[in-house]
């Protein structure tokens, strides 16, 4: 599944088109292209929702997720403002059907990058 | 009710994993069973002071943090146990990691049976953080027989992070240093006990571990204890909730 977003002003609720997990491993959602002014803006944030859905997309379910918050934020290897992402391991669940959600509540610059690892 | 494991959430070796965030959280992928216990397991890795872990989830349980143990300021990794006793179970069972800085996180959690509904924690949780190749957790010594559960992380570049506390049963193990790394483990006995695990390489790391005791006959022991100090006569009021109270002409 190669689902990438991009880049791009977003507001309000939103889904990612879907794709089926056809490979077991590791997959890795990253918040990427926050602008530096956004990211340092304590009052942004975003809510993004992996789901996952057996029924072919029917029926969705939330697996995992994380919530970002603006605001200045060191690395701990000392990098500014890094991109926040979020791994799991999905190999539970080859041949269920994947999506990204998203809540955001004040229009913010981002893209989503999925990635297997 | 004997002391059992039930499921753990990711249903991976791997736990959830996340970098740069405010929060973290996972779905158990089948119902959780009313009165059980869930204990989660998170690390947290971020440059400058550690913050606090705060544990919760989508069914207005009651979460408790402990036995949180903390590396120096310099590779500030921090490892807690949180757990809800007695929860409200049913599907779509979310637990969430906050931590009171954005940080990275590692975040796992297991269900357990058979565990005191109330007041669970048995003997004394431990933590501690070291730099070896032997991350271990300091000893807990619960009254009775008991859930012990343990977790420990690592700071540094990568290395091997394997299971060394005997007879354990790994829960989730996350060596990459590319997040804040998980090792966890749960074991079901009595006595003194040390969760311990082993590095490739030295490394500073933090580790912790609680205990968590036994019902007795389906009845906390608490339970047991308030009953028998109460009033006798009120028994019975306890024992048939729905019957009818009879009156008492004084």
């Amino acid at each position: 599944m190669a689902n990438v977003l991009a880049v791009q002003v977003r507001q309000g609720d939103w889904t990612s088109a879907t794709a089926t997990l056809n490979q077991p491993g590791k997959w890795r959602v990253s918040l990427t292209g926050i602008p530096t002014a956004e990211f340092e803006d304590a009052a942004r944030t975003i809510m993004l929702a992996l789901d996952l859905s057996s029924d072919g997309g029917t029926t969705w379910r939330q697996k995992y997720a994380v919530d970002w918050r603006g605001g200045h934020y060191v690395g701990r290897d000392g990098t500014i403002n890094p991109p926040p992402t979020l791994t799991v391991d999905l190999t539970p669940y080859v041949g269920e059907r994947a999506r990204v959600r998203g809540s955001v509540p004040i229009g913010t610059t981002f893209g989503i990058e999925l990635t297997r690892l | 009710m004997a002391l059992a494991f039930v499921k753990k959430d990711p249903n991976t070796t791997p736990p959830a994993e996340a970098t740069g965030v405010a929060s973290l959280a996972t779905t158990f992928d089948s119902n959780t069973a009313s009165g059980n216990l869930l204990v989660a397991t998170g690390t947290t890795w971020v440059g400058g002071t550690a913050p606090t872990m705060t544990f919760s989830d989508n069914k207005s349980n009651d979460w408790s943090s402990l036995a949180v143990s903390q590396l120096s300021p310099a590779s500030v990794v921090r490892a807690a146990i949180g757990y809800a006793a007695n929860v409200t179970g049913g599907s779509t069972h979310t637990v969430t990691l906050t931590p009171s800085v954005t940080c990275d996180l590692c975040l796992g959690v297991a269900e357990h049976s058979g565990v005191a509904l109330s007041s669970p924690i048995s003997g004394t949780p431990v933590g501690a953080g070291g730099s070896s190749t032997a991350p271990s957790s300091g000893a807990t010594t619960p009254a009775a027989n008991a859930l012990y559960v343990g977790a420990a992380a690592y700071a540094g570049s990568a290395t091997t992070l394997v299971l060394n506390w005997a007879s354990a049963t790994q829960l989730h193990n996350e060596p990459n240093t590319t997040y804040p790394t998980l090792g966890s483990a749960y074991i079901i006995g009595s006595g003194a006990m040390t969760a311990q695990w082993t590095l490739g390489a030295s490394r500073d790391w933090a580790a912790c571990v609680a205990a968590f005791a036994e019902a007795v006959g389906g009845i906390t022991q608490s339970s047991v204890i308030s009953a028998s100090a109460s009033v006798p006569t009120h028994t019975a009021v306890i024992l048939y909730p729905g019957s009818v109270i009879p009156t008492i002409t004084l």
